[in-house]
């Protein structure tokens, strides 16, 4: 397939895009991530959904491109990506707000009811090895052996820490600490992060102090960008529906929203519901 | 204890993956300890506290995944460590085995003659899909619900411009040139042409006219939605159009709920006009509104398939409610109950059983009958479809078994392709405690099943209704009949047996 200038179907871009060059970082079913220099570009199926740094096509290429330039985002110019030869435009592609959605005060009561649901529902749709355990104490039982046990602990020591809201000792706990690709503890850090940035937390969340805590050695560089992005506010629209449902959904609404957070990687969707929830908690929310 | 452990440098599994060799890992008897991690300073740590670290994981970066294994030998825990590395490579291996496209375009490569897409992904996403796989000049039958009606009326109005057929969206079954497709089962090849805005109900006239000896020539889905005012029947209409016109159609069977009254009246236009038998089964709608149509209206999916198949063989079909054994057994099960049961309890999984079954159980006396469908929204999120799922609806029968009032249990079960595969070792134990329970409080439970299926599904409809009748239920033809038998058995209920 040859594209020339042509506006082809993908459907979304998300708005935290930014001009450059990108190289084949990882290649999966439904998402080929590229990076350049600790910034990320994920070309995802329509199941994945939308994000900050993604782009949604219709269906993904057969063949993981290796490269690919993203350009004319500035100065008014007609935004383009081109791989080997191909330039295709994305000035008719819609953008995705990727922003945090604000509550006012008075959403504030039904928010916390359903925030209740939301655990509930966690609890109950949650896959077995993943950190609900912090929220339901049976599932510890899965946890037997010496490494798994010993993960517990430090699971266990960051949500005391979280309780008491020493966020950074938390995250320094946490970070890169776990099981998947982007480590569980990873996940529940940018859980904390929306919960966070969700309430306005007097925490300086651009600031020097989480530099150190977001730096690339602690964890993989694709996690260290989606932390970043947490702690930006800036999230996919998994979540952004999920946190609206919370403020106007039914129940059925937060369910069907709080499944498809879950079908994120194995575990990671449940992570970061279980760092959102304890971080509302940690800031007297819900 | 021996440790071993490897090191992929730079390899990304997805979560998923991980997950799954970390447990495959876990459940070997024999691993005394395991881990499937990204080497990261703070993994790296913990593996060197459980012991599981070797100077090549100390070494490893934050985007390197570690494997590492403990067991009582280093030739266990090297075999150990294979195994996950080899479950690894066989994730890889099964996204590119076959011919598995990512895509239509990939799709069309491989298949460049397909004159038909199947289309089962997200709602939201769906539309787009279609509308591609029209512009390649496709067919399309479209599982996916969750689409809204002006798309679904866009799409239409498009498949329609471009003389193709939209099945769907939310259409579950269809039977074209002999190949189920999604819900849908395996049936003799034959002369009956269907059109039905049903997937339950295509099943049960598909599979009722097989069984009875005659076919289906096509069996043509439309969704439920298409007979809507909004939509105006446009696929309904086409599918009309082409059997009419197929020269191996010789008689027409529609099925459907009652259809707006403008698309009623255009289906019945065409309807006058077609020199082949029509049978039309539009449940629950008045039979007023069909007279003068050279439509044969039926109240049931029974009755309707059994007119086509009549029309089709030019012989008779027997109905199990004309045999004097049918009523016989009604009188014999009734007999059994006591006065406290009064109460039917429907528990379905299958929608369009549900609008028969009240259909049939108008005029009823008792306000606490029970018809559920737990094909329901408010039962499936999060769950796959109680076709393959049993969980809520068993739970439910057992609970249904402990209430002196219930008199009858009235149940579904589909098979084909897309139904649960092998259902006896999941129903049979819950129906043989249901009676059990019921047996134990001094009562007996009738329970009544119709099995919508044929001999050359998958799952073969006599070896489970043997096996059902066996267990003590009583199984019907089809869902009109159960309903009418569960009925039978209310009315005359009422005296203590023992």
């Amino acid at each position: 397939m040859k594209f020339t200038g042509e506006r082809i179907p993908i459907l979304n871009r998300g708005d935290q895009l930014r001009e450059g060059k990108y190289y084949l970082h990882s290649s999966f079913e439904r998402a080929l991530n590229y990076s350049n220099a600790g910034r990320f570009i994920s070309m995802v199926t329509p199941e994945v959904g939308s994000g900050p740094d993604s782009l949604v096509w219709c269906e993904l290429p057969e063949d993981a491109l290796h490269e690919i330039e993203i350009g004319g985002l500035e100065g008014g110019a007609t935004p383009w990506m081109s791989w080997g030869g191909n330039r295709i435009l994305l000035d008719a592609v819609p953008v995705f707000d990727s922003a945090l959605p604000r509550f006012s005060a008075g959403d504030r009561g039904a928010f916390g009811e359903r925030i209740q649901l939301f655990e509930h529902l966690l609890k109950k749709h949650a896959p077995e090895r993943s950190l609900v355990f912090l929220l339901d104490t049976e599932r510890e039982e899965l946890f037997r052996r010496g490494f798994e046990e010993a993960l517990l602990q430090r699971f266990r020591k960051g949500a005391g820490l979280l309780r008491e809201q020493r966020y950074l000792e938390c995250f320094t706990e946490l970070r890169g600490l776990g099981w998947g690709l982007t480590p569980s503890g990873d996940d529940f850090i940018a859980g904390v992060a929306m919960a966070l940035r969700f309430h306005g937390s007097s925490l300086d969340l651009d600031g020097a102090t989480l530099t150190g805590i977001l730096s690339d050695e602690a964890s993989s560089s694709l996690s260290t960008h989606l932390i970043r992005r947490s702690f930006q506010g800036l999230i996919c629209a998994r979540w952004k529906t999920m946190i609206q449902t919370l403020k106007t959904g039914k129940e059925v609404e937060i369910e069907r929203a709080l499944l498809r957070v879950l079908d994120v990687g194995a575990t990671s969707g449940a992570d970061t519901s279980t760092g959102w929830l304890l971080g509302l908690r940690g800031e007297n929310w819900g | 204890m021996i440790a071993k452990a490897t090191v992929k440098k730079g390899e990304y599994h997805d979560s998923v993956a991980l997950m799954r060799v970390a447990k495959l890992l876990s459940e070997q008897a024999g691993v005394l300890d395991s881990a499937v991690v990204m080497a990261t300073d703070e993994n790296k740590r913990l593996l060197r506290g459980a012991g599981l670290s070797t100077p090549d994981v100390n070494a490893a970066g934050e985007s390197d995944l570690v494997v590492a294994v403990a067991a009582a030998s280093a030739e266990l825990a090297d075999g150990f460590l294979l195994q996950a590395i080899e479950a690894l490579k066989s994730r890889h291996r099964e996204l590119k085995i076959g011919n598995v496209a990512r895509s239509l375009d990939g799709a069309l490569k491989t298949l460049p003659d397909a004159n038909l897409a199947l289309i089962s992904i997200a709602g939201r996403y769906a539309s787009a899909e279609a509308r591609k796989a029209l512009e390649n000049g496709l067919h399309v039958m479209l599982f996916s619900d969750n689409v809204s009606i002006e798309q679904e009326l866009e799409l239409k109005q498009f498949a329609s411009s471009r003389g193709l057929l939209l099945m769907g969206p939310d259409c579950g079954t269809a039977i074209i040139n002999g190949v189920p497709l999604a819900f849908a089962n395996n049936v003799n090849r034959g002369n009956i042409g269907v059109v039905a805005a049903s997937g339950t109900g295509a099943q049960e006239v598909t599979t009722l006219i097989s069984n009875a000896g005659a076919g289906i020539s096509q069996a043509i889905g439309t969704g439920g939605r298409d007979v809507k005012k909004e939509i105006g029947g446009i696929s309904f209409l086409q599918a009309l159009d082409y059997l009419i016109n197929d020269p191996k159609t010789e008689v027409l069977l529609l099925v459907s709920k009652p259809p707006h009254e403008a698309v009623l009246k255009n289906i019945l236009e065409k309807v006058k006009d077609c020199k082949k038998p029509v049978i039309g089964t539009f449940l629950g709608a008045n039979p007023e509104l069909f007279k003068g149509s050279g439509m044969v209206a039926t109240a049931t999916l029974e009755e309707g398939a059994y007119k086509a198949v009549e029309s089709a063989l030019g012989k008779p079909v027997s109905r199990t409610s004309g045999n004097p054994r049918f009523h016989e057994v009604i009188e014999i099960e009734a007999a059994k109950l006591r006065s406290s049961q009064k109460y039917l309890r429907g528990l379905y999984t299958g929608g369009t059983f549900v609008s028969e079954t009240l259909f049939l159980l108008q005029g009823m006396k008792g306000d606490q009958h029970t018809v559920i469908d737990f094909g329901d929204d408010e039962f499936t999120i999060g769950r796959p479809h109680p076709m393959i799922d049993f969980t809520l609806r068993n739970k439910r029968i057992l609970e249904e078994a402990e209430k002196p009032e219930v008199a009858v249990l009235l149940l579904d079960l589909v098979l084909g392709w897309g139904a649960h595969m092998d259902p006896l070792p999941e129903l049979l134990p819950v129906l043989l405690e249901a009676k059990r329970k019921a047996q134990a409080a001094g009562r007996y439970l009738p329970i009544v099943m119709s099995v919508t299926g044929t001999d050359q599904d998958p799952q073969n409809r006599t070896k489970v209704v043997t096996a059902l009748r066996g267990a003590g239920v009583i199984v019907a033809p089809s869902n009109a009949s159960a309903a009418r038998f569960a009925r039978g058995v209310l009315e005359l209920s009422g005296k203590d047996s023992v």
